[in-house]
């Protein structure tokens, strides 16, 4: 059974704000990552998971349960780690942390003194003179505390240092072994990149792009860069590149920088052979992979977008 | 529906404001209360009586004896007791939904598996409870305070002669109060005693004698009202010419009748104007002088029974009603759980918190505002069919008018409030 189910869900706010048709579902065990830039929806979607909106269209569920009618059943297994961090202020860390413990019924503390410790946090001072990074590292033992099986954490590690944002996506990984359920919101792509097994791309609330993240990883299509010793290699290159498209190239020319006497290539894993012999017979100066990172994927719907406004 | 975590969290985060403003209530209460001396107060409004009484003719005759309870009503519960504990329920039913959602602290309370009814109600609770104890702890502490400088919730007034001639002669109150022929038999207490209540030693006896002779009732009504008018048109007519004399107006000097009797011209006057004195009576006269003496003595007859029905009057008014002190303090609940039920349903209907203060302050300033401007004069008078402030009357509780009915609609207010506004947040989307 899919752990969470988001369904059709549409929710407009006018002006085009809002989210419009998002479906998507995270599978047990999995870490699911929802990558958008701000406002792109990933909040109002999160919103909806945890029972706070009502959806126009469609619905969520989680562990089978709607949303919007049982989130309090559903909050008994479920984690939240809101994107903004809002603590109430009249308390000190430890007070809040016991009023969390009480309203979710928890007797035993052990867990969440491990975390505790395991982020560094200094709970005994009162909330509003924390540092933002403190109230973080609260926030997220709070989300944490009484170990549930379902976590919706977003964009989890902004305001984090960089050591406490990698004990932050290591806790993650070891969470994952143990068989947590994540849905992961962030726009920051290493973390992302680093835990997820799964991932949609939103953009203007509408969901442009759901890909199991291995196979971006391991794409057998590569690219290469390549860069002639003189002007005339390229040419030559080019030439022979014309004659040859009327029969059949191993590779696809991607692009060409003609001042520097380059030239990007697609090439299959499959006729990696053929292309070297071809390219062996010409004078480069290097060749070399240029790694496919999620951050280009993700900037490709983004490219599109300003090649149009820019037109 | 009631969650005692939330409810131990709202209270420490909000008691500072309740202590802050039941506190300052009731300072201001005891203030009031032990300042209060029904001589000086009723004296003052005769001053005023004589100083503007032409210019505002019969406009203040219908506030007759100030007593404690008409006083209170008028000033703590007709303003105090109603303005601070707007503005304490304003701003804290403004901070314990609307400012939650709006800063997205309400956020962690439900990511857990409280219901978000729980939580309104929970909340709804706190803020009906502040309520009632402030008013709790302002009745107690100004029964308290009545009992300690008036001494009037259990047991006897003491006026003050009783108070002042004690002190002097180091009596017992309670002695000298139910016992008067202690002061009367001793002409020092007397003079003290007529001292401080202000008045001249004769009407004191006068007073003294018939407060014995336990004659509370002041006129010995044996007339038809026909004998009544005539009577009081005489008096008038009596004062009216004592008024020409002393070069003063009518209003003035029936407030301050003693200046007749102690300015010989106005007296001899006033005698002759009112001619109370029977023909037969009269004919007896052997002559003129005896006659007039006669009128005299009459004229001072009748300003002296006044001068002590007056003092009646006063000590009437030191008198205090435990009931209708409670009554004007169950209408100030009543009203101010009517107004945080608006300022609850706003903080609970919007997401902003400035929005929910602007309206949940705006309506319950405007019910005030327009309840104030209504007793402005007759143009204004139906701006009070605008203001909930309106069903709750101190004057009508005080002086034996209607008001159950409206105490009744502003508890059914209430009530129906908190249960729309835990409803409404049931149902709203967050933006948490």
């Amino acid at each position: 059974m899919s752990i969470i189910q988001v369904e059709h869900l549409t929710k407009d706010f006018g002006h085009d704000r809002g989210v419009f048709d998002v479906s998507f579902t995270v599978e047990k065990g999995e870490v699911y990552g929802f990558l958008g830039p701000n406002g792109a929806g990933k909040t109002t979607t999160i919103r909806h998971i945890m029972g706070f909106s009502r959806p126009q269209v469609g619905r969520t569920l989680v562990n089978g349960m709607n949303s919007w009618e049982s989130y309090h059943e559903i909050q008994k297994t479920l984690g939240y780690l809101p994107g903004e961090i809002a603590l109430p202020d009249s308390l000190t860390g430890t007070q809040f942390i016991k009023m969390m413990a009480e309203l979710r019924k928890m007797t035993d503390m052990t867990y969440t003194e491990d975390l505790i410790k395991k982020f560094e946090l200094e709970p005994s001072g009162e909330l509003k003179r924390m540092s933002l990074g403190m109230k973080r590292k609260l926030a997220i033992v709070t989300a944490f505390m009484h170990d549930p099986a379902v976590l919706v954490l977003d964009e989890p590690t902004s305001g984090l240092d960089p050591v406490m944002q990698n004990i932050f996506i290591e806790f993650i990984k070891t969470e994952k072994k143990r068989g947590k359920t994540i849905l992961l919101s962030s726009h920051i792509f290493s973390e992302v990149d680093a835990t997820c097994d799964k991932i949609s791309i939103i953009k203007d609330g509408r969901i442009v792009s759901s890909f199991v993240a291995d196979d971006l990883r391991h794409s057998k299509i590569k690219t290469f860069k390549i860069e002639f010793t003189s002007k005339n290699e390229f040419e030559k290159f080019q030439k022979n590149h014309s004659n040859l498209e009327k029969t059949r190239v191993p590779y696809e020319l991607a692009s060409v920088k003609e001042q520097r006497n380059q030239a990007n290539v697609h090439i299959d894993d499959a006729n990696i052979n053929e292309f070297i012999e071809l390219i062996s017979g010409y004078n480069l100066k290097f060749f070399s992979e240029i790694k496919f990172s999620l951050e280009d994927y993700f900037m490709s719907f983004y490219d599109k977008e300003r090649k149009v406004n820019t037109l | 529906m009631f969650n005692k975590t939330i409810f131990k969290q709202t209270f420490k985060s909000n008691y500072k404001l309740w202590l802050i403003f039941t506190a300052t209530l009731c300072a201001m209460l005891i203030l009031i209360i032990s300042r209060f001396d029904p001589i000086k107060i009723n004296s003052m409004v005769d001053m005023f009586m004589s100083a503007f009484g032409d210019v505002i003719g019969d406009a203040l005759s219908g506030i007759g004896i100030i007593s404690l309870n008409n006083m209170l009503s008028g000033t703590f519960y007709g303003m105090l007791a109603i303005v601070l504990p707007v503005i304490f329920v304003v701003l804290t039913a403004n901070g314990l939904i609307a400012t939650q959602v709006d800063k997205g602290s309400m956020a962690y309370t439900l990511s857990t598996p409280i219901k978000r009814r729980t939580v309104a109600a929970t909340k709804g609770t706190y803020l009906i409870t502040a309520v009632l104890c402030m008013f709790l702890v302002v009745s107690l502490v100004g029964l308290a305070t009545v009992q300690v400088t008036q001494g009037n919730v259990f047991g006897t007034a003491y006026t003050a002669d009783v108070k002042d001639v004690s002190k002097e002669f180091g009596w017992d109150k309670a002695t000298v109060a139910n016992d008067l022929t202690i002061i009367l038999e001793n002409s020092a207490a007397v003079t003290k005693g007529a001292e401080a209540r202000k008045i001249d030693e004769d009407v004191y006896r006068l007073y003294l004698q018939q407060k014995i002779e336990n004659n509370t009732s002041t006129n010995q009504n044996t007339m038809t009202p026909e004998e009544m008018m005539e009577f009081q048109q005489k008096f008038l007519a009596g004062i009216t010419a004592a008024a020409e004399v002393l070069d003063t107006n009518v209003a003035g000097l029936t407030a301050n009748l003693a200046k007749i009797k102690n300015n010989a011209l106005a007296l001899e006057a006033a005698a002759i104007a009112a001619n109370l004195v029977p023909k037969e009576t009269l004919a007896l006269a052997p002559n003129e002088e005896v006659a007039l003496e006669m009128q005299k003595t009459a004229f001072v007859g009748v300003i002296n029974a006044q001068l002590v029905s007056k003092q009646f009057m006063l000590d009437e008014g030191l008198n205090f009603s435990v009931q209708d002190y409670l009554t004007l303090n169950l209408g100030a609940v009543l009203l101010i759980f009517a107004t945080s039920g608006i300022a609850f349903f706003c903080s609970c209907l919007f997401n902003s918190a400035n929005n929910s203060l602007a309206l949940g302050a705006g309506i319950p300033v405007a019910f005030y505002l327009f309840q104030m401007m209504s007793g402005f004069g007759e143009g204004l008078e139906f701006l009070k069919y605008f203001s909930m402030n309106t069903l709750y009357d101190p004057r009508a509780i005080v002086s034996g008018g209607t008001f159950w009915l409206q105490f009744i609609v502003l508890g059914i207010i209430g009530v129906v409030l908190y249960i729309l506004a835990v409803k409404v947040f049931k149902e709203k989307d967050l933006p948490l």
